[in-house]
């Protein structure tokens, strides 16, 4: 139920007053009662009060919160045996650092703000800097949608810990820990695998494994050698998503070894020995993978891949919010490594990329989502708390389709705005603070 | 991607299932545990055997076994271990006729449920009333083969869980709760009157109603026009926008406007009486509501409404498969596809219609689909089982967004066609066959 906070003056610091009407809707009130604000609590005692809308809980003036409660938002209150749980509060871990919550940076959010978080509660977003452990609370911004000042919706604030922290930026190993053993199971979007783990965790899954291209930790030439024995073709990437070395898809070429990079720049080398030396610098600074290639079937002679948006939603399950087909280059190297910047639905590229039929295109969009939710679920077993995952699938000239990676959501907004798709950039951007109500007991 | 397996026929063994050791360990299926085998609402004890020399994604069941619980073999189950049964299935009903000549001429199509049968397994059968045994609790009906995806006729035993697309009456009714419970759904057809005496228990629903009367007397059709001057009327149960009449109350006479196969045909009548009496000829003495006009938005003269299209997944949980705009004929009283309207993207409606900027569409898409959401909540509180409903959605010309009709009869998907998106259509009929898989004990986990 939707509710007003409401000051009442005077009164003990420890009274709480509901209305008339709540009176009927329980069997008895309890006398006292633990309030509950996100991670907060305290013990209070319980007025009915007269003359207060049905809609409204009343806290004395004198009740001092250590944190700030906006009043002017609707909160939901639900009562579980002595405990009136009011929120839901939900923080958004959008920066690392305070200093990055400029005007111009919060501008970037409004809109998700703004389009899907009116059913109540205290939503902020907030760096991982502006997180005190001492006294539990956070530092951050909530955006108030009736704000009269022009280009000021954003109210700065100390708030409670919340419900449910909803992550995606990075943050220190000492910080992440800290998350990790303040909120447990409420922080989601944990840590992320590198390309190896993923590997590890997926390839155990009968079902899963004649998806997945084949990956082994590259160590030695002879583990090129011995991949490009078996595949023909192979991709060379760093282990570790997020670090920036370069990646590559290499085949033999006459008795050598061709190294196409991701700008379709290509070197050859003649002799292993040139090669093993070549992989040697690369391994000095990171460590790589090798893996299996499979030649994505193309767009007008570029090559295609998938993007398949999978985020949890209310109702704590993983769905598909979107698929959009990224065109690469003509190289034959994957369109997520080129970061071409044409895109197409995943129904139009199916369309015309494989020339499928309605009903083909429904089966082969059905076997894709069903893939990348099969995908998610084992990841939520194995690996973390996951409520948004950016999977990257292939569907090759047999129209079979392989998972090349899975990694965060971050790089969903450009294929959208090229295909125009601005319901599925809001939807995105509402999902999961679905989840995080849910999460938060609020679904 | 759930496993899933193929039955061999057992000629050797009675009364045995055998299954691969690591299946066994996956499904947590112990062979010294004492085991049921339950297939529908049938449950037989068998011994548990574990051999590594069949295939993983096959089972060897006893032919006894197969025969008395009347499996059809052409199915992929999926198979799960729950207290002392191990339940093969989904097993689903697909309830589609009230006589065998009739499911004869329907049964091919209903195959369009069933594109996606890797996805559902099981086995899924076509039935009739006039087929169904309720003492012997057989089915005479038919069963989808998914080698030849076609139906295969035959007398197979009740289903877990039972997709009800048609009416059946209170005697069926009672039966089918007696046996199947909550795993039926649609089981209740509701009609105008109690759609709204529902919905306007709902606080939240309440403002998004128009004023509707049930009419048993023509002082309340006079009061009820005196205070709206232009209603609808409409027969309890009709549907297809069949039955509307639109009255109008002017200085000195009644207006009736009504689409006759898609001709507009109007009558003036003197006073109210004559219009009662209209009316109970018109609708051939049947009850019927009378619903306050709104001033909904239109296009040259073409007035539009919105069909939103709800169904519930694997998960148990609503979906809002899609907003359609439908633009009624110009100067129709109804926005029936059937009835000559057309249909649009219903984003694009409000975009174009209502003016909006793509993040106010996004707002009131997300409150349009909250509404109906809360309506579907709240007809299931009253003890209808849904799992798909059409729910007709209005906006005014002030920007007020009402309820106009829920119809949960099998609500066609076709409205997906009429905005060109095939895969939506599909998508829509393969969401209520993963709804039946949850009712036949095969629910999505987290």
């Amino acid at each position: 139920m939707t509710m007003r906070i409401e000051r009442i003056p005077g009164g003990k610091a420890n009274l709480l007053y509901l209305p008339e009407s709540f009176s009927n809707r329980t069997e008895a009130v309890p006398r006292r009662i633990l309030i509950r604000i996100g991670a907060w609590r305290s013990e209070v005692e319980v007025r009915i009060h007269n003359e207060l809308p049905d809609h409204a809980i009343g806290l004395s003036s004198e009740m001092k919160l250590p944190f700030e409660l906006p009043d002017r938002l609707p909160y939901e209150a639900a009562l579980h045996g002595r405990e009136l749980h009011i929120g839901p509060v939900i923080a958004f871990l959008a920066f690392t650092n305070k200093n990055e919550m400029t005007p111009a940076a919060l501008a970037e959010y409004q809109s998700c703000f703004g389009s899907g978080l009116n059913r109540g509660g205290l939503v902020y977003i907030c760096a991982a800097d502006g997180i005190h452990r001492s006294d539990k609370t956070i530092e951050g911004c909530f955006y108030d949608s009736s704000a009269k000042e022009e280009n000021a919706p954003w109210k700065y604030g100390v708030f409670p810990y919340p419900d449910v922290v909803y992550r995606t930026a990075e943050v220190t190993t000492p910080q992440y820990d800290e998350l990790i053993a303040e909120f447990g199971h409420h922080m989601f979007n944990t840590r992320l695998w590198n390309r190896w783990e993923l590997w590890q965790y997926l390839s155990p899954y009968p079902p899963f494994r004649e998806h997945l291209l084949y990956t082994e930790p590259l160590r030695h030439m002879r583990n090129l050698d011995d991949m490009l024995a078996l595949y023909g073709s192979v991709y060379v990437k760093p282990a570790d998503r997020r670090k920036a070395g370069p990646f590559f898809k290499v085949d033999p070429s006459n008795g050598g070894y061709r190294f196409i990079d991701s700008s379709a720049m290509e070197t050859c080398f003649d002799s292993k020995q040139e090669a093993s030396e070549f992989l040697h610098g690369l391994l000095s600074s990171e460590e790589y993978i090798v893996q299996q290639a499979v030649p994505a079937t193309g767009h007008a002679n570029r090559c295609m891949d998938f993007r398949v948006l999978m985020q949890k939603d209310g109702s704590k399950h993983w769905s598909c919010s979107g698929m959009i087909a990224r065109i690469g280059g003509a190289a034959g190297i994957a369109a997520g490594l080129n970061r071409s910047r044409i895109a197409l639905t995943g129904q139009q590229a199916l369309r015309t990329g494989f020339s499928l039929n309605e009903r083909d295109i429904f089966l082969k969009e059905q076997e894709m989502t069903d893939l990348c939710i099969s995908a998610c679920k084992i990841l939520d077993r194995c690996a973390g708390h996951y409520a948004e995952l950016g999977i990257d699938l292939i569907v090759d000239e047999n129209v079979k389709v392989w998972l090349a990676e899975i990694g965060d959501l971050r790089s969903h907004k450009w294929p959208l705005s090229s295909i125009n798709d601005r319901q599925t950039v809001f939807k995105v951007a509402a999902t999961p603070f679905e989840y995080a109500r849910a999460l938060a007991g609020f679904g | 991607m759930e496993p899933q397996y193929r039955i061999i026929v057992d000629l050797q063994d009675q009364n045995g299932l055998t299954i691969h050791p690591d299946t066994a360990k996956r499904k947590n299926i112990p062979a010294l545990k004492k085991w049921f085998l339950r297939f529908g609402i049938q449950a037989l004890e068998i011994i548990v055997k574990t051999s590594a020399r069949i295939h993983e994604n096959e089972v060897k069941l006893s032919a006894g076994i197969i025969e008395s619980l009347r499996i059809p073999l052409s199915g992929r189950y999926e198979m799960r271990a729950a207290g002392n049964e191990i339940v093969f299935g989904p097993y689903i009903g697909i309830l589609a006729a009230s006589k065998k000549s009739g499911l004869e001429q329907i049964v091919q199509p209903l195959a369009n449920y069933l594109y996606d049968y890797a996805h559902i397994g099981g086995a899924v059968t076509a039935f009739s009333l006039e087929g169904t045994d309720p003492a012997r609790h057989t089915i005479d009906g038919y069963v989808y083969n998914p080698d030849t995806k076609q139906w295969d006729q035959g007398v197979f035993s009740y289903p877990a869980a039972v997709f009800k697309i048609i009416y059946v009456d209170k005697r069926w009714r009672n039966h089918f709760q007696t046996v199947f419970g909550g795993r039926m759904f649609n089981s209740y057809v509701f009609n105008k009157w109690e759609m709204y005496r529902w919905l306007s228990q709902a606080p939240g629903l309440e403002r998004h109603l128009p004023d509707t009367i049930l009419c048993r007397t023509p002082a309340q059709l006079e009061s009820f026009l005196e205070l709206h001057r232009q209603i609808y009327v409409k027969p309890l149960n009709g549907s297809m926008g069949a039955g509307i009449f639109q009255v109008t109350k002017t200085e000195d006479h009644l207006k009736i406007d009504e689409h006759q196969d898609g001709v507009p045909r109007e009558t003036v009548l003197s006073n109210v009486l004559d219009l009662a009496e209209f009316f109970k000829i018109r609708l051939k003495g049947k009850k019927y509501i009378a619903q306050q006009a709104l001033d909904l938005i239109s296009c040259e003269g073409k007035k539009i409404d919105f069909r939103i299209v709800m169904v519930k997944n694997q998960a148990g949980v609503w979906n809002d498969m899609c907003l359609v705009a439908k633009y009624g004929q110009r100067g129709s009283i109804v926005t029936n596809i059937l009835a000559g309207a057309t249909a649009e993207v219903g984003e694009w409606t409000l975009e174009k219609r209502l003016g909006l900027s793509s993040e106010e569409v996004f707002r009131w898409r997300k409150e349009m689909s909250r509404i109906a959401l809360e309506a579907a909540q709240c007809i299931e509180k009253f003890g209808v089982h849904c799992g798909n409903l059409g729910i007709d959605i209005a906006v005014d010309t002030r920007g007020r967004i009402w309820i106009i009709e829920i119809n949960n009869l099998n609500p066609s998907p076709l409205f997906a066609l009429d905005i060109g998106d095939r895969p939506l259509f599909y998508r829509i009929k393969l969401m209520n066959m993963l709804y039946a898989k949850r009712l036949a004990g095969f629910p999505e986990e987290l």
